[in-house]
Protein backbone atom coordinates (compact mmCIF):
# COMPACT_ATOMS: atom_id res chain seq x y z
CA UNK A 1 0.00 0.00 0.00
CA UNK A 2 1.42 3.33 -1.01
CA UNK A 3 0.43 6.61 0.48
CA UNK A 4 0.84 9.59 -1.83
CA UNK A 5 3.31 12.17 -0.73
CA UNK A 6 1.69 15.03 1.04
CA UNK A 7 1.85 18.27 -0.86
CA UNK A 8 4.27 20.80 0.51
CA UNK A 9 3.55 24.46 -0.30
CA UNK A 10 7.24 24.98 -0.81
CA UNK A 11 6.93 22.88 -3.95
CA UNK A 12 5.32 25.80 -5.74
CA UNK A 13 7.15 28.53 -3.91
CA UNK A 14 10.74 29.58 -3.98
CA UNK A 15 13.09 32.52 -4.20
CA UNK A 16 12.26 33.07 -7.85
CA UNK A 17 8.55 32.63 -7.35
CA UNK A 18 6.30 35.60 -7.92
CA UNK A 19 3.35 33.92 -6.27
CA UNK A 20 1.33 35.94 -3.85
CA UNK A 21 0.17 34.62 -0.52
CA UNK A 22 -3.37 34.36 -1.85
CA UNK A 23 -2.20 32.29 -4.81
CA UNK A 24 -0.25 29.98 -2.56
CA UNK A 25 -3.28 29.55 -0.34
CA UNK A 26 -5.40 28.73 -3.36
CA UNK A 27 -2.86 26.23 -4.61
CA UNK A 28 -2.60 24.63 -1.20
CA UNK A 29 -6.37 24.32 -0.89
CA UNK A 30 -6.61 22.71 -4.31
CA UNK A 31 -3.82 20.31 -3.45
CA UNK A 32 -5.57 19.29 -0.26
CA UNK A 33 -8.79 18.69 -2.14
CA UNK A 34 -6.89 16.63 -4.65
CA UNK A 35 -5.16 14.59 -1.99
CA UNK A 36 -8.32 13.86 -0.06
CA UNK A 37 -10.08 12.71 -3.17
CA UNK A 38 -7.33 10.34 -4.21
CA UNK A 39 -8.39 6.80 -3.60
CA UNK A 40 -5.65 4.76 -2.11
CA UNK A 41 -5.21 1.66 -4.22
CA UNK A 42 -4.42 -1.10 -1.85
CA UNK A 43 -5.02 -4.16 -3.90
CA UNK A 44 -2.28 -5.22 -6.26
CA UNK A 45 -2.84 -5.54 -9.98
CA UNK A 46 -4.32 -8.69 -11.40
CA UNK A 47 -2.00 -11.65 -11.19
CA UNK A 48 -2.02 -12.30 -14.91
CA UNK A 49 -1.62 -8.67 -15.94
CA UNK A 50 2.14 -8.89 -16.22
CA UNK A 51 1.86 -12.02 -18.30
CA UNK A 52 -0.71 -10.40 -20.55
CA UNK A 53 1.59 -7.47 -21.06
CA UNK A 54 4.48 -9.75 -21.96
CA UNK A 55 2.26 -11.66 -24.36
CA UNK A 56 1.45 -8.40 -26.09
CA UNK A 57 5.09 -7.46 -26.15
CA UNK A 58 6.03 -10.73 -27.81
CA UNK A 59 3.78 -9.83 -30.70
CA UNK A 60 5.64 -6.60 -31.18
CA UNK A 61 8.72 -6.17 -33.27
CA UNK A 62 11.88 -6.05 -31.30
CA UNK A 63 12.74 -2.46 -30.42
CA UNK A 64 15.84 -1.40 -32.22
CA UNK A 65 18.09 1.42 -31.45
CA UNK A 66 17.15 4.37 -33.49
CA UNK A 67 19.82 4.28 -36.16
CA UNK A 68 21.12 7.49 -37.60
CA UNK A 69 20.78 6.49 -41.23
CA UNK A 70 17.60 4.52 -40.53
CA UNK A 71 16.03 7.68 -39.21
CA UNK A 72 17.14 9.53 -42.31
CA UNK A 73 15.71 6.80 -44.53
CA UNK A 74 12.39 6.86 -42.74
CA UNK A 75 12.13 10.64 -42.96
CA UNK A 76 13.95 11.90 -46.03
CA UNK A 77 13.33 15.51 -45.18
CA UNK A 78 14.99 18.34 -43.28
CA UNK A 79 13.21 17.08 -40.17
CA UNK A 80 14.80 13.69 -40.73
CA UNK A 81 18.20 15.29 -41.03
CA UNK A 82 17.65 17.16 -37.80
CA UNK A 83 16.42 13.99 -36.08
CA UNK A 84 19.39 11.99 -37.29
CA UNK A 85 21.70 14.77 -36.15
CA UNK A 86 20.09 14.65 -32.72
CA UNK A 87 20.51 10.89 -32.50
CA UNK A 88 24.07 11.15 -33.70
CA UNK A 89 24.92 13.84 -31.20
CA UNK A 90 23.36 11.94 -28.31
CA UNK A 91 25.20 8.83 -29.35
CA UNK A 92 28.46 10.73 -29.73
CA UNK A 93 28.18 12.37 -26.36
CA UNK A 94 26.64 9.40 -24.59
CA UNK A 95 28.35 6.61 -22.81
CA UNK A 96 28.73 4.03 -25.53
CA UNK A 97 31.61 2.14 -27.10
CA UNK A 98 34.32 4.30 -28.54
CA UNK A 99 33.74 3.06 -32.07
CA UNK A 100 30.05 3.91 -31.95
CA UNK A 101 30.73 7.33 -30.51
CA UNK A 102 33.44 8.06 -33.07
CA UNK A 103 31.19 7.01 -35.92
CA UNK A 104 28.35 9.14 -34.64
CA UNK A 105 30.66 12.10 -34.14
CA UNK A 106 32.01 11.71 -37.66
CA UNK A 107 28.49 11.66 -39.03
CA UNK A 108 27.56 14.79 -37.12
CA UNK A 109 30.73 16.54 -38.23
CA UNK A 110 30.18 15.55 -41.86
CA UNK A 111 26.60 16.72 -41.91
CA UNK A 112 27.43 19.97 -40.18
CA UNK A 113 30.29 20.57 -42.61
CA UNK A 114 28.06 19.81 -45.57
CA UNK A 115 25.30 22.06 -44.32
CA UNK A 116 27.80 24.80 -43.57
CA UNK A 117 29.29 24.57 -47.03
CA UNK A 118 25.90 24.65 -48.68
CA UNK A 119 24.87 27.60 -46.61
CA UNK A 120 28.09 29.41 -47.46
CA UNK A 121 27.69 28.80 -51.18
CA UNK A 122 24.10 29.90 -51.05
CA UNK A 123 24.99 33.03 -49.14
CA UNK A 124 27.87 33.83 -51.55
CA UNK A 125 25.62 33.34 -54.54
CA UNK A 126 22.93 35.50 -53.07
CA UNK A 127 25.42 38.19 -52.17
CA UNK A 128 26.83 38.11 -55.69
CA UNK A 129 23.40 38.39 -57.21
CA UNK A 130 22.63 41.35 -55.00
CA UNK A 131 25.92 43.01 -55.81
CA UNK A 132 27.19 42.99 -52.28
CA UNK A 133 30.51 41.49 -53.24
CA UNK A 134 33.24 44.06 -53.97
CA UNK A 135 34.65 42.24 -57.00
CA UNK A 136 31.35 41.93 -58.75
CA UNK A 137 30.30 45.55 -58.54
CA UNK A 138 30.75 46.45 -62.26
CA UNK A 139 28.90 43.65 -64.01
CA UNK A 140 25.81 44.17 -61.91
CA UNK A 141 26.00 47.88 -62.73
CA UNK A 142 25.96 47.10 -66.39
CA UNK A 143 23.24 44.53 -66.09
CA UNK A 144 20.97 46.23 -63.67
CA UNK A 145 18.95 49.07 -65.09
CA UNK A 146 18.49 50.94 -61.87
CA UNK A 147 22.06 52.14 -61.29
CA UNK A 148 22.71 52.77 -64.99
CA UNK A 149 20.72 55.97 -65.50
CA UNK A 150 22.67 57.80 -62.84
CA UNK A 151 26.07 57.59 -64.54
CA UNK A 152 24.61 57.97 -68.03
CA UNK A 153 22.61 60.97 -67.07
CA UNK A 154 25.67 63.16 -66.88
CA UNK A 155 27.07 62.37 -70.36
CA UNK A 156 23.73 62.89 -72.02
CA UNK A 157 23.39 66.50 -71.02
CA UNK A 158 26.93 67.17 -72.23
CA UNK A 159 26.07 65.70 -75.60
CA UNK A 160 22.91 67.68 -75.66
CA UNK A 161 24.86 70.79 -74.87
CA UNK A 162 27.27 69.97 -77.65
CA UNK A 163 24.42 69.71 -80.10
CA UNK A 164 22.85 72.91 -78.93
CA UNK A 165 25.57 75.03 -80.47
CA UNK A 166 24.99 73.17 -83.68
CA UNK A 167 21.36 73.98 -83.50
CA UNK A 168 22.14 77.52 -82.61
CA UNK A 169 24.29 77.66 -85.72
CA UNK A 170 21.23 77.08 -87.85
CA UNK A 171 19.75 80.40 -86.98
CA UNK A 172 23.17 81.82 -87.73
CA UNK A 173 22.76 80.61 -91.31
CA UNK A 174 19.59 82.55 -91.64
CA UNK A 175 19.61 86.06 -92.90
CA UNK A 176 19.14 87.55 -89.50
CA UNK A 177 22.81 87.54 -88.57
CA UNK A 178 23.83 88.83 -91.97
CA UNK A 179 21.62 91.83 -91.56
CA UNK A 180 23.10 92.39 -88.20
CA UNK A 181 26.63 93.06 -89.56
CA UNK A 182 25.17 95.52 -92.02
CA UNK A 183 23.56 97.36 -89.26
CA UNK A 184 26.81 97.22 -87.42
CA UNK A 185 28.62 98.77 -90.31
CA UNK A 186 26.65 101.90 -89.92
CA UNK A 187 27.65 102.41 -86.38
CA UNK A 188 31.18 101.39 -87.44
CA UNK A 189 31.26 104.13 -90.02
CA UNK A 190 29.68 106.44 -87.59
CA UNK A 191 32.45 105.75 -85.13
CA UNK A 192 35.12 106.31 -87.70
CA UNK A 193 33.63 109.56 -88.82
CA UNK A 194 32.85 110.55 -85.31
CA UNK A 195 36.51 110.12 -84.43
CA UNK A 196 37.34 112.80 -86.93
CA UNK A 197 34.89 115.09 -85.41
CA UNK A 198 33.67 116.35 -88.81
CA UNK A 199 30.21 117.57 -89.50
CA UNK A 200 29.59 114.85 -92.08
CA UNK A 201 29.82 112.23 -89.44
CA UNK A 202 27.40 114.06 -87.36
CA UNK A 203 25.05 114.11 -90.25
CA UNK A 204 25.13 110.31 -90.59
CA UNK A 205 24.53 109.80 -87.00
CA UNK A 206 21.81 112.25 -87.03
CA UNK A 207 19.82 110.37 -89.63
CA UNK A 208 18.93 107.42 -87.42
CA UNK A 209 18.86 109.34 -84.24
CA UNK A 210 16.98 112.30 -85.63
CA UNK A 211 17.57 114.31 -82.57
CA UNK A 212 18.21 118.00 -82.49
CA UNK A 213 21.24 117.53 -80.33
CA UNK A 214 22.90 115.27 -82.92
CA UNK A 215 22.26 117.80 -85.60
CA UNK A 216 23.99 120.36 -83.64
CA UNK A 217 27.08 118.13 -83.36
CA UNK A 218 27.30 117.13 -87.11
CA UNK A 219 28.71 118.98 -90.15
CA UNK A 220 26.70 121.30 -92.29
CA UNK A 221 25.96 119.84 -95.84
CA UNK A 222 27.83 116.53 -96.02
CA UNK A 223 25.18 114.18 -94.66
CA UNK A 224 23.32 114.30 -97.94
CA UNK A 225 26.18 112.40 -99.66
CA UNK A 226 25.22 109.17 -97.91
CA UNK A 227 22.43 107.41 -99.77
CA UNK A 228 20.36 106.00 -97.01
CA UNK A 229 19.85 108.95 -94.88
CA UNK A 230 18.69 110.68 -97.92
CA UNK A 231 16.30 107.78 -98.65
CA UNK A 232 14.65 108.03 -95.30
CA UNK A 233 12.20 110.83 -94.90
CA UNK A 234 13.87 112.05 -91.80
CA UNK A 235 17.21 112.17 -93.51
CA UNK A 236 15.80 114.51 -96.05
CA UNK A 237 14.51 116.67 -93.29
CA UNK A 238 17.82 116.69 -91.58
CA UNK A 239 19.62 118.83 -94.14
CA UNK A 240 17.36 121.66 -93.27
CA UNK A 241 18.41 121.78 -89.71
CA UNK A 242 21.92 120.91 -90.82
CA UNK A 243 22.25 124.04 -92.83
CA UNK A 244 21.10 126.08 -89.92
CA UNK A 245 23.25 124.23 -87.49
CA UNK A 246 26.25 124.27 -89.78
CA UNK A 247 26.06 127.96 -89.80
CA UNK A 248 26.10 127.98 -86.11
CA UNK A 249 29.14 125.68 -86.06
CA UNK A 250 31.02 127.44 -88.78
CA UNK B 1 19.81 -5.42 -9.26
CA UNK B 2 20.14 -4.12 -12.76
CA UNK B 3 19.50 -0.47 -13.35
CA UNK B 4 16.85 0.76 -15.73
CA UNK B 5 19.38 1.70 -18.37
CA UNK B 6 21.04 -1.71 -18.33
CA UNK B 7 17.72 -3.49 -18.67
CA UNK B 8 16.62 -1.28 -21.51
CA UNK B 9 19.92 -1.82 -23.28
CA UNK B 10 19.48 -5.56 -22.93
CA UNK B 11 16.01 -5.39 -24.45
CA UNK B 12 17.24 -3.29 -27.33
CA UNK B 13 20.08 -5.72 -27.89
CA UNK B 14 17.55 -8.49 -28.40
CA UNK B 15 16.69 -9.84 -24.97
CA UNK B 16 12.96 -9.39 -25.21
CA UNK B 17 12.25 -11.17 -21.93
CA UNK B 18 14.34 -8.63 -20.06
CA UNK B 19 11.40 -6.32 -20.45
CA UNK B 20 9.66 -8.44 -17.84
CA UNK B 21 11.95 -6.91 -15.25
CA UNK B 22 10.63 -3.47 -16.02
CA UNK B 23 7.05 -4.70 -16.02
CA UNK B 24 7.38 -6.30 -12.63
CA UNK B 25 9.13 -3.25 -11.29
CA UNK B 26 6.69 -0.61 -12.44
CA UNK B 27 3.38 -2.35 -12.98
CA UNK B 28 1.92 -1.47 -9.57
CA UNK B 29 2.72 2.24 -9.95
CA UNK B 30 1.37 2.36 -13.46
CA UNK B 31 -1.91 0.71 -12.55
CA UNK B 32 -2.31 2.93 -9.51
CA UNK B 33 -1.65 6.05 -11.54
CA UNK B 34 -4.16 5.08 -14.19
CA UNK B 35 -6.73 4.17 -11.58
CA UNK B 36 -6.38 7.58 -9.94
CA UNK B 37 -6.99 9.25 -13.24
CA UNK B 38 -9.84 7.04 -14.37
CA UNK B 39 -11.31 5.79 -11.15
CA UNK B 40 -11.76 2.30 -12.53
CA UNK B 41 -9.52 -0.67 -11.84
CA UNK B 42 -10.25 -2.68 -14.96
CA UNK B 43 -9.82 0.29 -17.22
CA UNK B 44 -6.66 1.18 -15.38
CA UNK B 45 -5.21 -2.26 -16.13
CA UNK B 46 -6.05 -1.82 -19.79
CA UNK B 47 -4.28 1.51 -19.72
CA UNK B 48 -1.28 -0.09 -18.02
CA UNK B 49 -1.05 -2.75 -20.69
CA UNK B 50 -1.25 -0.18 -23.45
CA UNK B 51 1.32 1.97 -21.72
CA UNK B 52 3.84 -0.87 -21.45
CA UNK B 53 3.38 -1.87 -25.07
CA UNK B 54 3.80 1.74 -26.12
CA UNK B 55 6.92 2.03 -24.03
CA UNK B 56 8.30 -1.17 -25.51
CA UNK B 57 7.87 0.16 -29.04
CA UNK B 58 9.53 3.43 -28.17
CA UNK B 59 12.16 1.99 -25.91
CA UNK B 60 15.01 3.18 -28.11
CA UNK B 61 13.92 6.76 -27.64
CA UNK B 62 14.21 6.63 -23.87
CA UNK B 63 17.20 8.79 -23.06
CA UNK B 64 17.83 7.45 -19.58
CA UNK B 65 17.88 10.98 -18.21
CA UNK B 66 15.37 10.03 -15.54
CA UNK B 67 13.94 6.90 -14.01
CA UNK B 68 12.14 4.54 -16.34
CA UNK B 69 9.18 4.63 -13.94
CA UNK B 70 8.69 8.35 -14.46
CA UNK B 71 8.85 7.90 -18.21
CA UNK B 72 6.24 5.17 -18.35
CA UNK B 73 4.11 7.02 -15.81
CA UNK B 74 3.96 9.91 -18.19
CA UNK B 75 2.88 7.57 -20.96
CA UNK B 76 0.21 6.07 -18.73
CA UNK B 77 -1.08 9.47 -17.63
CA UNK B 78 -1.44 10.56 -21.22
CA UNK B 79 -3.29 7.42 -22.21
CA UNK B 80 -5.53 7.58 -19.16
CA UNK B 81 -6.38 11.24 -19.67
CA UNK B 82 -7.14 10.55 -23.31
CA UNK B 83 -9.49 7.79 -22.29
CA UNK B 84 -11.11 9.97 -19.66
CA UNK B 85 -11.65 12.68 -22.23
CA UNK B 86 -13.20 10.19 -24.64
CA UNK B 87 -15.78 8.92 -22.28
CA UNK B 88 -16.46 12.44 -20.96
CA UNK B 89 -18.50 11.31 -17.99
CA UNK B 90 -16.19 9.67 -15.53
CA UNK B 91 -17.81 6.78 -13.71
CA UNK B 92 -18.59 6.75 -10.11
CA UNK B 93 -16.17 4.49 -8.30
CA UNK B 94 -15.83 3.56 -4.73
CA UNK B 95 -12.73 5.27 -3.45
CA UNK B 96 -10.54 3.67 -0.91
CA UNK B 97 -9.04 5.12 2.18
CA UNK B 98 -8.44 8.82 2.25
CA UNK B 99 -4.91 9.88 1.66
CA UNK B 100 -5.15 12.78 4.02
CA UNK B 101 -6.46 11.49 7.28
CA UNK B 102 -6.10 14.92 8.85
CA UNK B 103 -8.73 16.43 6.68
CA UNK B 104 -11.60 15.72 8.99
CA UNK B 105 -14.10 17.60 6.94
CA UNK B 106 -13.80 15.01 4.25
CA UNK B 107 -12.73 12.05 6.28
CA UNK B 108 -15.89 10.17 5.78
CA UNK B 109 -15.57 6.49 6.48
CA UNK B 110 -15.18 4.56 3.26
CA UNK B 111 -15.36 1.00 4.39
CA UNK B 112 -17.54 1.20 7.41
CA UNK B 113 -20.69 0.38 5.64
CA UNK B 114 -21.76 4.00 5.38
CA UNK B 115 -23.33 4.13 1.95
CA UNK B 116 -24.09 7.85 2.17
CA UNK B 117 -20.54 8.79 3.05
CA UNK B 118 -19.20 6.52 0.38
CA UNK B 119 -21.45 8.13 -2.18
CA UNK B 120 -20.37 11.62 -1.19
CA UNK B 121 -16.72 10.71 -1.34
CA UNK B 122 -17.14 9.01 -4.66
CA UNK B 123 -18.89 11.99 -6.11
CA UNK B 124 -16.22 14.29 -4.83
CA UNK B 125 -13.47 12.13 -6.28
CA UNK B 126 -15.23 12.13 -9.61
CA UNK B 127 -15.50 15.92 -9.56
CA UNK B 128 -11.81 16.27 -8.83
CA UNK B 129 -10.88 13.92 -11.67
CA UNK B 130 -13.12 15.83 -14.00
CA UNK B 131 -11.59 19.10 -12.93
CA UNK B 132 -8.09 17.75 -13.52
CA UNK B 133 -9.08 16.34 -16.90
CA UNK B 134 -10.53 19.74 -17.82
CA UNK B 135 -7.26 21.55 -17.19
CA UNK B 136 -5.32 22.82 -20.15
CA UNK B 137 -1.89 21.55 -20.98
CA UNK B 138 0.73 21.75 -19.64
CA UNK B 139 -0.98 22.23 -16.28
CA UNK B 140 -2.95 19.01 -16.55
CA UNK B 141 0.09 16.88 -17.18
CA UNK B 142 2.09 18.43 -14.35
CA UNK B 143 -0.77 18.13 -11.85
CA UNK B 144 -1.49 14.55 -12.91
CA UNK B 145 2.15 13.51 -12.73
CA UNK B 146 2.56 15.13 -9.32
CA UNK B 147 -0.62 13.86 -7.66
CA UNK B 148 -1.78 10.83 -9.67
CA UNK B 149 1.63 9.41 -10.54
CA UNK B 150 3.18 10.72 -7.33
CA UNK B 151 6.29 11.93 -9.09
CA UNK B 152 8.64 14.55 -7.72
CA UNK B 153 8.98 17.88 -9.45
CA UNK B 154 12.57 17.05 -10.31
CA UNK B 155 11.46 13.91 -12.11
CA UNK B 156 8.70 15.79 -13.90
CA UNK B 157 11.19 18.42 -15.01
CA UNK B 158 13.50 15.71 -16.29
CA UNK B 159 10.99 13.70 -18.27
CA UNK B 160 9.26 16.74 -19.70
CA UNK B 161 12.51 18.51 -20.51
CA UNK B 162 11.40 21.73 -18.82
CA UNK B 163 13.20 23.73 -16.15
CA UNK B 164 12.26 23.05 -12.55
CA UNK B 165 11.07 26.63 -12.08
CA UNK B 166 8.73 26.24 -15.01
CA UNK B 167 7.33 23.03 -13.54
CA UNK B 168 6.72 24.79 -10.24
CA UNK B 169 4.92 27.59 -11.99
CA UNK B 170 2.83 25.17 -14.00
CA UNK B 171 1.92 23.24 -10.87
CA UNK B 172 0.94 26.37 -8.98
CA UNK B 173 -1.15 27.73 -11.80
CA UNK B 174 -2.63 24.33 -12.45
CA UNK B 175 -3.71 24.00 -8.84
CA UNK B 176 -5.24 27.48 -8.85
CA UNK B 177 -7.17 26.64 -11.99
CA UNK B 178 -8.17 23.36 -10.46
CA UNK B 179 -9.55 25.26 -7.50
CA UNK B 180 -11.59 27.41 -9.85
CA UNK B 181 -12.81 24.32 -11.67
CA UNK B 182 -13.85 22.69 -8.45
CA UNK B 183 -15.79 25.80 -7.48
CA UNK B 184 -17.65 25.62 -10.76
CA UNK B 185 -18.48 22.02 -10.00
CA UNK B 186 -19.96 23.08 -6.70
CA UNK B 187 -17.15 22.12 -4.40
Amino acid sequence: MTTPRRFDPREVDGPDSDATAAELAEALAAARSLETSLAEVSSPPSADLAERIMASVRHERSPRAAGILATLRRRPSPAGVVASLGIGWRRATGGGPLGVRATALAYVAAVVLLLGTMSGVAAYTAAGALGWLPGTSHPPDASLPAPTPAPLASPEPTEAEGSEPVESGEPADTEGPTETPEASRRPGATDNGGGGGDGSDDGQTASPGSSSDDHGDGGSGQPSATPRPTGTPKATETPKPTSSSGGSDG
Amino acid sequence: MLGDAAVVRAVIDGDREAFRVLVDRELGNVVRTAERVLGDRHEAEDVAQEAFVTAYRALATWRAEGPFGAWIARIAVRIAIRRAARRRVLPWTQPGRLADEDDRTLALPARTGDPEGTAVRGERARDVRQAVAALDEPYREVVALRFFADRSLDEIATITGRPLGTIKTHLRRGLIRLRDGLRELGE
